[in-house]
C-alpha cells in the first residue's frame, strides 16, 4: 500500500511538525539549570540559539510554500509516494528482532529475521524458494555469529552456539 | 610538528602486522561495498563503523581511510560495467566507462579507472600532509572565539550547499544541532531527556551515523527493490571479451599523464572545500578535461575514450585526502564520510582540530603513510580481482536489502548491547528516508551533529573568558572576518540555488 501525497502538502506538514517540535523544546529549555560560572551563558543558551535558528528556517519555508514561491515545490503537481505498508512491515520486523533477541536467542531470531525478509525476494517456485531462503538464512546466521560473537567478541544473547572458541 | 622525530613511530603504526591486516581488509571491504550499486563510501563506512570499536585509534582511522579510498574506486565498477554508479562521484565515469564496455573493453576501462584513481589518491595524499600542517599551524593561533566562528563558517557551507535548497539545508542543520544537545551538558545539567533513560547519555554518534547514512539506504533497498532487474540485462557486455583489446600499456599511462596531473590537483583542491565532495570534483574535472585536452575533440567525450574515465576517477579519488585537510586540521567535516572519520576519532577520545597535529603528530603521519599503503593495496587487490568485482556489481538490490538491515541492527546493538539504540536508528533512519523524499537533505543533520559540541564548547569557553561579553567575543578581528565569510557563503548559497531554479524554469 502506497500513499501519494502532494509534495507541497507533505513539506508543509513536515515543516509544521518540526516547528511544533522546536516550540516544545524551547518550552523545555526554561527548566534547564542556570549558569553557575561567571560568564558561562548557561545550559539553555546554545539550544535556544539553535531553536531560534531552526524556527527561522521553518518560517521561511512555510512562507514560501504558502506563497507558492518555493525553490523546489512550485506547484501542487509533484507527488511524494509514501510506502506505508512496506515501511511499517520493516519497522515491525526490526522491533520484533530486538524484542525477541533476549527471549529466543541470537541464532533463532537472526535465522527467522533473514528468512522473513528473503521469503518474498527470491525468485523460483515454492520449494526452490524455501530451500534457498533456509540456506541463505542459515549461512548468514553462522557468518554473523562467527564475525560478531567470535571475532569481535560482541556479547549477544546466544542460546546454543558457543560464546567463544579457544583456538 | 616535528616530522623527523615522529616518522619512525608512524611507520611502526602503519607497518605493524595488525595495522596492515586492517588496511588490507579495509581495501577489500571498501571495494566490495563501493562496487555494490547505489552504495557509496559514506554508507560503506557507516555500515563498518561498529567494527572499529575493537580497534585502537590509529588502526581504526587507517581502516576507515582504506575503506574510504577503496570505496571511491569501487563505485566506478558498476558505473563502468552496468551504468549504475556505486557512488555519486562515479556518475560521470559511467558516460565514457560504459561506452568503452559496450565496445568490448570493460577491463581496459576498469584498469584505467584504477590507475587514475590511485594516481589521484597518491598525489593528493602527498599534498595533504603539507597543506594540513600549514592550515593547522595557522589555526593553532586561533582562540575559542575564532574556533566558534570557524564552526559557524562550516555550518554555513553545510547548510548552504548540501541539497537543492539552502532553506532546507539550514533546517536540517538546526535539527542536527538540536539532536547534539540531547543528554548531559558539559556542566552536568540534563537537556531534552524527557526523563527517558536511554536519552540520559545523549544520542551516540554511531547511532546518528548509522541512522542517517546507512538506514535510509537500507529502507530504499528493501522497499524499492523491484526496479533492479535491468542490471542483470546490461551485464551481458562483460562476457566473451578480447584480452588484447583490454590491455593497458605503459604508453597508455604516459599518454594520460597530463590528464592525471591536472585532475589530481582539481580533486585535491575541491576535496579541501567542505561540502563540495567527490561528485562535484568529478563533474568539474570532466568539464575541465574537455576544455584543456588538445588531443580530443569535444564531441569525442562520452563515446568511450580513456580521458573521459581517467579525469573523473582521478579527481574523485584525490578528494579523499583533500577532505581530510579541513576535517583533521579544523574539525570541519567536508562530507558525510569525513564526519564518520571525525566520529571515529571522537569515539576514541581524540579531538580533531589544530591541536591534533601537535599532539598526535605520529598518528597524522601514519594516516598519510596509511593512505599511500591503502592505494598500493587497492592496486594489487583491484587488479587481482578485476573479474570478481564485475560479479559483485551484478548483485541484485533485492538481495542486498536484508543483509544491509541485518548488519545495521547487529552493528548498532554491538556498540553497547543496548536495544534502545536500535530503536533510535530505526526512528532516525525512517525520518531521514522521508525527509529526503521532500528534498530535506539528511547529511547536514549528521555533519552538524558532529560539529555541534565543538561549536558549543568553544562558544562557552569564549564567553567564560570574556565574562559573558558577547561583543568582546564577536568583534575580535579574525572572528569577525570568519563570521562575515560565513554570511557571504550562506547568501551565495541562496543566490546559487535561485540561479539554478531560474535556469531550470527557462528549460
Amino acid at each position: 500500500m502506497q500513499i501519494a501525497i502532494s509534495q507541497r502538502l507533505a513539506t508543509i506538514a513536515v515543516t509544521l511538525a518540526t516547528s511544533l517540535f522546536f516550540v516544545i523544546l524551547l518550552w523545555r529549555t526554561f527548566g534547564f539549570a542556570p549558569s553557575m560560572l561567571p560568564g558561562y551563558p548557561g545550559d539553555s543558551f546554545f539550544p535556544r540559539l539553535v531553536i531560534g535558528f531552526g524556527l527561522i528556517w521553518c518560517g521561511v519555508l512555510l512562507f514560501r510554500l504558502f506563497k507558492g514561491s518555493d525553490i523546489i515545490v512550485a506547484d501542487d503537481h509533484s507527488e511524494v509516494l509514501v510506502p506505508l505498508r512496506s515501511f511499517s512491515l520493516i519497522c515491525f520486523y526490526v522491533l520484533s528482532y530486538v524484542l525477541l533477541l533476549d527471549i529466543i536467542g541470537f541464532e533463532i531470531t537472526t535465522f527467522l529475521f533473514v528468512s522473513t525478509l528473503f521469503a518474498t525476494r527470491l525468485r523460483g517456485n515454492h520449494s526452490q524458494r524455501l530451500f534457498r531462503t533456509s540456506l541463505i538464512s542459515f549461512i548468514t546466521t553462522i557468518f554473523c555469529w562467527a564475525i560478531f560473537a567470535l571475532v569481535l567478541n560482541v556479547n549477544f544473547p546466544i542460546k546454543f552456539l558457543p560464546n567463544y572458541i579457544d583456538f | 610538528m616535528d616530522f623527523s622525530a615522529n616518522i619512525i613511530p608512524a611507520l611502526g603504526l602503519v607497518f605493524g602486522p595488525i595495522s596492515m591486516f586492517y588496511i588490507f581488509i579495509g581495501v577489500i571491504l571498501g571495494l566490495v561495498l563501493g562496487a555494490l550499486p547505489g552504495f557509496g563510501s559514506s554508507q560503506a563506512l557507516a555500515l563498518l563503523f561498529p567494527i572499529t570499536f575493537v580497534m585502537n585509534a590509529p588502526d581504526a582511522i587507517l581502516f576507515c581511510c582504506a575503506v574510504y579510498s577503496a570505496a571511491e574506486y569501487g563505485g566506478s565498477i558498476p558505473a563502468i560495467l552496468i551504468r549504475t554508479p556505486g557512488t555519486p562521484g562515479s556518475a560521470i565515469t559511467a558516460l565514457d566507462g560504459y561506452e568503452m564496455t559496450k565496445k568490448g573493453m570493460p577491463y581496459r576501462a576498469l584498469k584505467i579507472s584504477l590507475y587514475a584513481g590511485i594516481f589521484g589518491g597518491v598525489t593528493s595524499t602527498l599534498i595533504f600532509l603539507a597543506a594540513g600542517t600549514s592550515l593547522a599551524l595557522l589555526a593553532l593561533e586561533f582562540g575559542p572565539g575564532e574556533m566558534f566562528a570557524l564552526g559557524i563558517f562550516g555550518l554555513s557551507i553545510i547548510g548552504g550547499f548540501f541539497g537543492k535548497d539552502p532553506a532546507r539545508g539550514f533546517l536540517a542543520t538546526a535539527i542536527g544541532l538540536i539532536l547534539a544537545t540531547i543528554g548531559s551538558s558539559r556542566f552536568g545539567g540534563l537537556r531534552f531527556t524527557f526523563d527517558y533513560g536511554p536519552l540520559m547519555d545523549g544520542i551516540p554518534l554511531v547511532v546518528i551515523v548509522i541512522g542517517i547514512l546507512a538506514a535510509p539506504e537500507a529502507f530504499r533497498l528493501l522497499i524499492e527493490y523491484e526496479r533492479d532487474d535491468a542490471v542483470s540485462k546490461s551485464a551481458e557486455n562483460i562476457r566473451n571479451i578480447d584480452k588484447e583489446k583490454n590491455r593497458v600499456t605503459l604508453g597508455d599511462l604516459l599518454y594520460l599523464w597530463p590528464t592525471l596531473v591536472r585532475n589530481a590537483l582539481i580533486g585535491t583542491g575541491i576535496g579541501a572545500i567542505p561540502g563540495a565532495g567527490a561528485s562535484v570534483a568529478a563533474l568539474i574535472a570532466y568539464n575541465e578535461e574537455r576544455r584543456w585536452n588538445r588531443h580530443r575533440k569535444d564531441e569525442e567525450f562520452g563515446t568511450g575514450i580513456e580521458e573521459g574515465i581517467a579525469s573523473p576517477e582521478c579527481a574523485n579519488n584525490a578528494v579523499v585526502a583533500g577532505t581530510l585537510v579541513p576535517s583533521l586540521a579544523l574539525g570541519i567535516p567536508g562530507s558525510g564520510t569525513a564526519a564518520i572519520l571525525i566520529g571515529v576519532l571522537v569515539v576514541k577520545g581524540i579531538v580533531p582540530g589544530p591541536g591534533l597535529f601537535e599532539e598526535q603528530t605520529a598518528m597524522i603521519i601514519a594516516i598519510f603513510i596509511g593512505l599511500l599503503v591503502a592505494n598500493a593495496g587497492q592496486l594489487v587487490v583491484g587488479l587481482a580481482g578485476v573479474k570478481l568485482w564485475g560479479q559483485v556489481a551484478r548483485v541484485p538490490r533485492r538481495v542486498l536489502g536484508p543483509f544491509v538491515i541485518l548488519m545495521i541492527i547487529i552493528g548498532t546493538y554491538a556498540y553497547k548491547n543496548y536495544a534502545p539504540h536500535v530503536v533510535m536508528v530505526l526512528i532516525l533512519g525512517g525520518a531521514a528516508y522521508f525527509l529526503e523524499k521532500i528534498d530535506i537533505p539528511s547529511v547536514p543533520i549528521m555533519l552538524s551533529f558532529v560539529m555541534g559540541p565543538i561549536i558549543e564548547s568553544n562558544m562557552n569557553l569564549a564567553f567564560t573568558i570574556h565574562q559573558g561579553d558577547l561583543m568582546a567575543v564577536l568583534t575580535r578581528p579574525i572572528t569577525m572576518i570568519i563570521l562575515l565569510l560565513a554570511l557571504v557563503t550562506a547568501v551565495y548559497g541562496f543566490v546559487r540555488a535561485q540561479q539554478k531554479k531560474s535556469v531550470s524554469d527557462k528549460l
